[in-house]
């Protein structure tokens, strides 16, 4: 067994780092816009906590099956998520080293063995408040709280170490070998969801017409019904053996001899994984200098040949200036372009939602306008968190934006285009998916397209508006994401309300509208052109509003004292 | 002794440095010159261990940097060209950090001497992110020096620093190899370099170009005309279309 001693020193920095954490916290209150946000964003926060808290002590339990078919299921998901998301994108690195940490930890006088156990220690702190989260939501199922909470954290924390051991070995292969363990993880992950999503359709009712919203969520449940059945497959059986042990822990009824070994076993099983990291780690650090000699080689080979083409003329990228957002948009685009692979997972989850309606039984018309308005509110609420190509990818460069020669709204304007147009591109393709599944007239598609340009313009001028006021880091991690994300969930919720009533108001008065006078010769009485024409002019109107206060929020901005916390 | 033998190192498809060799003695300072790219960083980060060599044999007083790093690490200290602090933690606990690692005795004293000679006394209880470029400079200074390392490795350190902190970083740093530290120090000021390095290492396109005394610097590229300046040697040495001879003067 390896020697199990975490640095006194790397002790020390851990301690010093959750203080500073703190520290950094209570920097949300150092001036009068701040505080008023932080307390904001606080009381949201209680509402919503108290809300959740009561809503857990009141609601009933799960089925006792139920529960404990799911309870494996749950960790078994999270691993191959993150398998796949490894199979995607290759790791850089086996362990990311924030640059400090390279500098003051990686380039201290640790053995790698220490260096390891503080990235565990690090994991491990931040899963123990994730499993204190999901043992509160699922306190009404849990017999025993301690054991309920043990076996949760023991469970995720297994899973967060398998993630750090896939990492590692994901580092340690040849090319061809990821290559092909990618094929098999994509393949096998593609196969699970195709057969859980067949079970879906063969178990739907025929006569699928009931409302909207209850047929999907009828509908997701038929899918997840689909996911446990495969996973109850000899293969999916196996897979879950591992956490059928952490599962017995939580749903434990009595303090008998069998929980005191299962918590052992439990306990057991994390601590042989972490031991397999430490020596696959520490294997992978052996063969690093066999590594080195191979790629120093192709890179010298390399370098020659390149050497031999460097008669190539280089060419400059024609960039238009549009008054200065033209730059600023190429610049952005260039940015997501070179994530595209990060950015093409960031929209599937919306795409996969929005086209959801599609698999009801619902007329062309009803259909599109379902798909329209989920995509509406997932561009709202899931899209912006992926398309942050504009200034909160810039949050330290402001101060450059500042010196440019450029006008306040034309840098508004470049920062903004990116998002917009990535969101509109992805809106019109799912909706000409909509079109081909479900026809409809072709006026459909490019109206929808038209409304949802002044659309996203709101949605991301709202979203840099309220960055600009209150800046910060885009990797920040525990509760100040949760003060945040409530504060900016409760804003679009409210912006999402606000917009529910102008639609039901504009509903109403369509038809008045469609009979004024002066209107006739273009809207002849219809009063649905008259409605779509209105909800376009409001929200035109809106974006624009928007826009206008971004610019003003931008100009006012003072690089120097408005930092980020 | 911090001795490095046929060091070579690739980054993806380019390589930085290729076959270079040198040694710094107790006692002695070395001035790591060369243009931009030339791989002054790549050496010094791979003589602190922080990267790995593709090929040579990188030693810190006899410990072998990759086979034995801990060991090599515990004696060395190397300021990067950008101190990388944790912004969160103040300017006493990046020391009381720095002073753990390295198991430094009599720690409160030494900080307290350092911070007062940098002038960084009144930050004690400062987070990092609220330092300016200067300050994080001086800290990343004063961790350094903290544990008395017996080889130090500076990477363009006088960057942000005022003329007190330059003058009190040239001072000590004499002093420190007064006192038998071996210094290895990048930059891209020769008057510096002039002033301060006992040996000069030229870089250029990750080869070495000259390698001795300031003295031999100056005696193999002097002409006849003129005595040659360090910044006229380093255009000799480092002119693409005309690259000087590879020579190693220094035993």
């Amino acid at each position: 067994m390896t020697h199990w001693r975490l640095h006194p020193a790397l002790v020390r920095l851990l301690r010093f780092q959750g203080g500073g954490k703190l520290r950094r916290m209570s920097r949300g209150f150092a001036t009068p816009r701040r505080a008023v946000l932080s307390l904001l964003a606080t009381a949201l926060a209680l509402v919503w906590l108290s809300n959740a808290i009561l809503s857990i002590i009141f609601r009933e339990p799960y089925p006792e099956q139920t529960f404990r078919n799911w309870l494996p299921l749950v960790p078994l998901l999270y691993a191959i998520w993150h398998a796949v998301k490894t199979a995607w994108q290759r790791p850089e690195e086996p362990i990311e080293w924030t640059p400090s940490e390279r500098e003051f930890a990686v380039g201290g006088p640790f053995r790698r063995r220490e260096l390891v156990m503080y990235r565990v220690a690090v994991l491990l702190s931040a899963t123990f408040l994730k499993a204190t989260c999901a043992a509160m939501l699922l306190l009404p199922d849990l017999h025993i709280p301690w054991a309920g909470l043990l076996g949760i954290f023991l469970g995720l924390a297994f899973v967060d170490v398998f993630r750090l051991l896939i990492d590692i070995v994901v580092a340690q292969v040849s090319e061809r070998t990821y290559t092909i363990l990618r094929g098999l993880v994509l393949t096998a992950a593609a196969s699970v969801t195709g057969a859980a999503l067949m079970q879906a359709i063969q178990h739907s009712p025929g006569d699928a017409t009931g409302a909207g919203p209850a047929a999907i969520l009828a509908w997701v449940s038929r899918f997840f019904d689909g996911a446990l059945n495969v996973c109850k497959s000899p293969i999916g059986e196996f897979l879950q053996t591992p956490f059928t042990v952490f599962a017995r822990l939580v749903s434990a009824d009595a303090v008998t001899a069998s929980l005191l070994g299962w918590t052992a076993a439990s306990v057991a099983m994390l601590v042989a994984l972490i031991e397999v990291v430490v020596r696959v780690d520490s294997r992978f650090y052996e063969g690093l200098s066999a590594r080195e000699i191979l790629r120093y080689d192709e890179a010298r080979n390399a370098s020659a040949q390149s050497a031999e083409c460097e008669s190539v003329a280089a060419t400059l990228p024609r960039i238009p200036k549009l008054g200065g957002a033209g730059p600023l948009f190429w610049r952005q685009f260039v940015g997501a372009r070179e994530n595209a692979g990060g950015l093409l997972l960031a929209l599937t989850a919306p795409a996969v939602l929005s086209c959801l309606p599609l698999l009801q039984r619902y007329g062309p018309e009803t259909t599109f306008a379902y798909v329209s308005a989920a995509l509406a509110f997932y561009s709202l609420l899931l899209l912006p968190a992926g398309l942050k190509f504009d200034f909160r990818r810039d949050g330290e460069r402001l101060g450059i934006f500042k010196m440019l020669p450029v006008r306040p709204f034309s840098v508004v304007a470049g920062q903004l285009a990116t998002p917009v147009a990535i969101a509109v591109a992805f809106q019109a393709l799912v909706l000409t998916v909509a079109c081909l599944v479900r026809p409809v007239p072709v006026s459909y598609l490019l109206g929808a397209v038209l409304f949802l340009v002044p659309l996203n313009v709101l949605i991301y001028s709202v979203e840099n508006t309220i960055f600009l006021l209150y800046p910060h880091r885009l990797n920040q991690e525990g509760l100040e994401v949760f003060l945040r994300t409530t504060l900016m969930f409760t804003a679009k919720s409210l912006l999402f309300a606000v917009s529910l009533v102008v639609v039901y108001v504009l509903s109403q008065v369509a038809r008045d509208i469609a009979e004024w006078r002066f209107l006739q010769p273009i809207l002849a009485g219809n009063h649905r052109a008259a409605f779509a024409a209105a909800m376009w002019v409001t929200v035109a109107i809106a974006a624009v509003v928007c826009t206008g206060l971004l610019t003003r929020v931008y100009d006012r901005h003072d690089p120097c004292l408005d930092r980020i916390a | 002794m911090i001795e490095v033998t046929d060091f070579h190192k690739a980054y993806d498809r380019t390589v930085a440095v290729r076959g270079l060799s040198f040694h710094v003695k107790r006692g002695e300072v070395l001035g790591l010159i060369g243009p931009n790219g030339a791989g002054k960083t790549t050496s010094m980060r791979a003589v602190s261990g922080m990267i790995r060599p593709s090929r040579g044999e990188l030693r810190v007083f006899g410990c072998d940097v990759v086979a034995d790093p801990v060991a090599a690490k515990r004696q060395l200290a190397y300021v990067p060209d950008d101190p990388q602090l944790f912004g969160d933690l103040t300017v006493d606990q990046h020391l009381a950090f720095t002073a753990s690692a390295y198991d430094v005795r009599d720690a409160d004293e030494k900080v307290s001497g350092l911070l007062e000679t940098f002038e960084l006394a009144d930050r004690r209880t400062k987070p990092a992110r609220d330092l300016s470029r200067g300050m994080r400079q001086k800290l990343a200074i004063c961790c350094a020096y903290l544990h008395d390392p017996s080889a130090l490795l500076l990477d363009e350190p006088l960057t942000g620093l005022d003329p007190h902190g330059i003058r009190v970083l040239k001072r000590t740093l004499r002093e420190r190899a007064d006192e038998g530290a071996a210094v290895v120090i990048s930059s891209h000021l020769l008057a510096m370099v002039e002033d301060l390095c006992t040996h000069v290492l030229i870089l250029s396109e990750g080869e070495s170009r000259f390698f001795g005394t300031v003295a031999e610097l100056k005696s193999t590229f002097m002409t006849e005309d003129d005595e040659a300046s360090l910044e006229r040697i380093f255009f000799m040495a480092t002119e693409k279309s005309r690259p000087a001879p590879l020579v190693t003067v220094a035993g």
